[in-house]
């Protein structure tokens, strides 16, 4: 046991009890568990987890999870771009009021998002009843998980870019004025690309939740194979059809997924750190 | 390009900044604006160049009315105390940027641009770092990228708000001394705003001195500093020691006795006495105009020092002292004023 | 770098005439409200809308059912399970990475964080694979008589793992800016370990510690996905809330899905409204960096 060079160097005690427990905690609650997903869908055999992946129903529930949640992350980003722009640079009464409200889809339980966005978008709904008027179904259809999963991503946006706006100095503006830049140059040129670090970590943690989203998305979806079904449903049908390996195939391309996500984030943060100077 | 300030004016909420001052700057000189923190001088600077909209009075560059043009229209090149370069630009980039966002019709060709950038990159010892970002350059770099991309507009004013405030004190006497360079080369009209008095003799052609909102004096530095024109200027230009004096009759009394000393036409009433400490010499003889008691005496670089406290609880004075001369603490001395300045608390 | 900040007055700023115009300001706040209306007020709005619709008494009549209120007593139990596990182990990882330097130790970090990026639906599926009939551990606990998918224990650990990094990841930024001064005075003054926690640490991060704890509760007592795949939805008997809300929906019973689902709605607008005071009135006493 190298346990002893381990030992940090710091006069405070508890270091090996705090980290033991850690790693205990971490191993049972996080490690075992998927561990255990990924084993499952292993003894099949690459071979036998292709011809799982392959089948069309699932290809068709994965490309649409991740067409959604892709689609769904850049509104969400543009979205809670403009919404984190508004909060940041503008006083107006009830400002601090929407600023806590964002943080909404983190509180609420999904569920309860995916019922009321149900009966908010279905044709009789408040929003769905004029849209449906005109033609546009958005319950029940694909629309209405890109929807589910703009509610859900919005959060993450807003929250990832508007501490890298509130630090945009003013100065930069005005030297951008000075120099004879139009407003709109400004805008683009000056103030949107360094946001751009954050607004990609915002994309993918938008991403990762909504890939796996269920709660707030199988109700509003309406689960209708090849339309409208979206990958984690397909877990736990394939678990209801006592398909365990399956569902663990579909797992465990879904944790890749957020894996390279995080991937991702790491990167565009390392890069920035190392090009802007600053996280 | 001359700079015709009339009458200028700017309230904050209710707070006035600058209560009406009147400044012309003459085409192609450094003018230096000095003056304590919440002078004005600030606001002043991002008035002319059309960051603050004046609450009353007008700004002309040349004979053209400036005072309701854009920021974008009045084509000034201004350098940020923080330098506000843009991080995500390298250097030739941040220079090029004033260059680059003209309409089509008035941008110069690229091959033009890089040729001015790299011309402005030699100017200021950057060669080579035309690459780099602003996060991998010091401070003093930074300054030079900020000051390169001010002028490569041909800005009609070049206009400095603290140039050296965020660098070290060796840094800052180097960057003075080539700014002073660089302004002599280029010939650009330019104004700097600076809290620190030295910089702003050794550097300007003329100073104006500016507190709580009011031009106090406009000069040379050597007028500045030899014939200060309100007690708020011989106070905040170099050192001095002030004494509250009534005049009457033409004769200076503190505290009721006669300092023996003319009035220098000081009209009759309050007023305050300057004078610096090389105006005053210690001397125990008849000829001494004040006396006290020597409360410290400190050594600064070959001159020594002298505190001397009039009376108990009353006014300290400085004075210097010649090294062959001993002065200690507690003893009793008198000083006699060589030169001094008067000003009638009325005016 | 190598300067110093010698000397910065405060700029005082009017408005900015480098910036957009009032009207162009106004239109940007309107919009605003506008989206955040749409896509937050409204459902929320709809949820109580439906609740009330059939009348204060059928509203009553679904919250005082007898399988709403087992759930109520799930949800309660589950959340007095998890959030108190996460909690105290929460910290204690907090200890071991904000105040010792180890290898890996930003490894282990990612790790913490990991639960948040795991579908809650692979979450309840991995207990499944672990615990379920021909899970790995199954047989044996089902030999045992232990009970763990579809029932108490399969739904506390997967909801422990989906509540898994709040507490952690609020201390460890927390605990890395307040340093370890204040902890190192009390043990020069003689205190035991336990007692320098108690009176120096503990006081130190308790607001921070509630701000997770409270983000740690919402999430335990409010997750649907991870605890649908494990409980096996058995009414009045392994249903929470929020599988209770399903229950009814799927049922057609609108009425008592949503006055059951208001009632999750309150307890989510009772953590943001705590939560929402909390950073107004302790910001420095909670980590900077507010990370998601």
């Amino acid at each position: 046991m190298k346990f002893a060079s381990f030992y940090p160097a710091s006069p405070l005690p508890g270091f090996r009890l705090a980290l033991l427990a850690t790693l205990a905690w971490i191993g049972v609650i996080v490690l075992l568990p998927l561990g255990g997903v990924a084993l499952r869908s292993g003894q099949i055999g690459l071979e036998g987890m292709w011809n799982i992946i392959s089948q069309p129903r699932l290809l068709s529930a994965l490309k649409l999870s991740f067409g959604l949640s892709f689609l769904a992350g850049v509104f969400s980003i543009v979205l809670g771009g403009f919404v984190a722009w508004v909060l940041t640079r503008y006083e107006f009464a009830g400002r601090r009021f929407i600023d806590a409200a964002v943080d909404l889809p983190f509180a609420l339980p999904t569920a309860v998002a995916g019922i009321a966005l149900t009966a908010l978008y279905a044709p009789n709904g408040w929003i769905g009843g004029p849209l449906d008027a005109l033609g546009l179904k958005v319950a029940f259809t694909p629309l209405g998980i890109f929807i589910a999963l703009v509610f859900i991503g919005l959060p993450f946006a807003v929250r990832t870019i508007q501490p890298v706006l509130a630090e945009t100095e003013v100065e930069l503006e005005e030297a951008s004025a000075t120099l004879g830049a139009s407003r709109f140059q400004t805008v683009t040129k000056v103030i949107l690309p360094p946001l751009i670090p954050a607004a990609l970590t915002g994309l993918a943690l938008a991403f990762a939740r909504a890939v796996g989203e269920y709660g707030s998305v199988i109700f509003i979806a309406g689960n209708i194979p090849f339309y409208s079904e979206i990958a984690p449903l397909l877990v736990v049908t394939k678990l209801e059809e006592f398909d365990e390996v399956g569902a663990t195939v579909v797992a465990v391309v879904m944790l890749l997924a957020s894996f390279l996500s995080l991937f991702v984030i790491n990167l565009v943060q390392a890069w920035s750190r190392r090009r802007l100077g600053h996280a | 390009m001359d700079i015709s300030i009339r009458g200028l004016r700017k309230t904050f909420g209710n707070s006035p900044a600058i209560h009406g001052v009147d400044l012309e700057i003459r085409s192609g000189e450094l003018l230096g604006l000095l003056g304590p923190s919440g002078s004005g001088k600030t606001t002043l600077l991002r008035m002319i160049a059309g960051l603050e909209i004046p609450s009353a009075g007008s700004i002309f560059f040349g004979d053209e009315d400036a005072s309701y043009k854009s920021v974008q229209e009045r084509r000034v090149g201004f350098v940020f105390q923080t330098y506000a370069l843009f991080r995500h630009m390298n250097v030739t980039d941040n220079i090029a940027y004033g260059l680059r966002v003209r309409p089509k019709h008035e941008r110069p060709a690229s091959a033009d641009i890089r040729k001015r950038v790299a011309d402005l990159l030699d100017m200021m010892q950057l060669g080579g770092f035309g690459d780099r970002f602003p996060a991998q350059l010091s401070g003093g770099q930074r300054q030079r990228v900020a000051l390169a991309r001010a002028l490569a507009v041909e800005p009609r004013v070049l206009l400095l708000d603290e140039p050296f405030g965020a660098l070290d004190a060796q840094v800052r006497k180097d960057l003075r001394r080539w700014l002073r360079d660089i302004h002599d080369r280029t010939g650009h009209t330019t104004v700097f705003v600076t809290h620190d008095q030295d910089e702003a003799l050794e550097l300007s052609d003329r100073v104006a001195v500016l507190a709580r909102g009011r031009l106090e004096q406009l000069g040379p530095p050597d007028e500045i500093y030899g014939s200060p024109a309100t007690p708020f200027v011989h106070g905040f230009i170099g050192e001095a020691s002030r004494l509250y004096v009534e005049i009457k009759g033409g004769l200076v009394r503190l505290g009721g006795a006669d300092l023996g000393l003319p009035s220098q036409s000081a009209s009759d009433g309050a007023a305050q006495l300057f004078f610096r400490p090389q105006q005053a010499v210690i001397e125990n003889h008849d000829g001494a105009h004040l006396r006290g008691v020597v409360k410290a005496v400190r050594n600064i670089g070959g001159v020594r020092r002298v505190e001397i406290q009039l009376h108990d609880g009353g006014p300290l004075v400085e004075t210097e002292c010649p090294l062959d001369r001993t002065v200690a603490a507690g003893e009793r001395v008198g000083v006699r004023l060589k030169d001094y300045r008067i000003f009638s608390a009325a005016a | 770098m190598p300067e110093s900040v010698v000397h910065r007055e405060p700029v005082h700023r009017d408005r900015d005439v480098a910036r957009e115009s009032r009207r162009i300001e106004r239109v940007l706040i309107g919009v605003a409200i506008f989206i955040l209306a749409l896509f937050f007020f409204a459902p929320l709005a709809a949820v109580f809308y439906e609740a009330f619709r059939k009348g204060v008494p059928a509203f009553w009549k679904a919250i005082a059912d007898d399988d709403t209120l087992s759930a109520i007593r799930l949800t309660l139990l589950v959340a007095a399970i998890a959030v108190p596990i996460n909690t105290i182990f929460g910290v204690a990882a907090a200890w071991a990475i904000a105040r010792f330097d180890f290898p890996l130790k930003s490894f282990l970090v990612t790790l913490i964080d990991l639960p948040f990026s795991v579908s809650p639906v692979v979450a309840g599926l991995s207990y499944v694979v672990l615990f379920g009939s021909r899970g790995y551990f199954g047989p044996w606990f089902a030999a045992h008589d232990i009970p763990v998918v579809f029932a108490l224990p399969g739904i506390a650990l997967a909801t422990t793992f989906v509540t898994f990094p709040f507490v952690a990841r609020e201390l460890i930024p927390l605990m890395q800016q307040q340093g370890v001064d204040d902890e190192e005075a009390a043990l020069t003054l003689g205190a035991s370990p336990w007692r320098m926690f108690l009176t120096v640490t503990l006081p130190n991060i308790k607001w921070g510690l509630l701000y997770g704890v409270l983000l740690c509760n919402a999430r335990a007592m409010g997750e649907f996905g991870a605890v649908a795949v494990v409980s096996g939805r058995i009414r009045g008997v392994t249903n929470t809330l929020p599988l209770h809300v399903e229950v009814l929906y799927g049922g057609f019973d609108l009425a008592g899905a949503f006055a059951v689902a208001s009632l999750l709605a309150i307890l989510a607008l009772v953590t943001l409204v705590i939560k929402t005071a909390l950073e107004w009135r302790h910001a420095e006493e909670l980590a900077v960096k507010r990370r998601h």
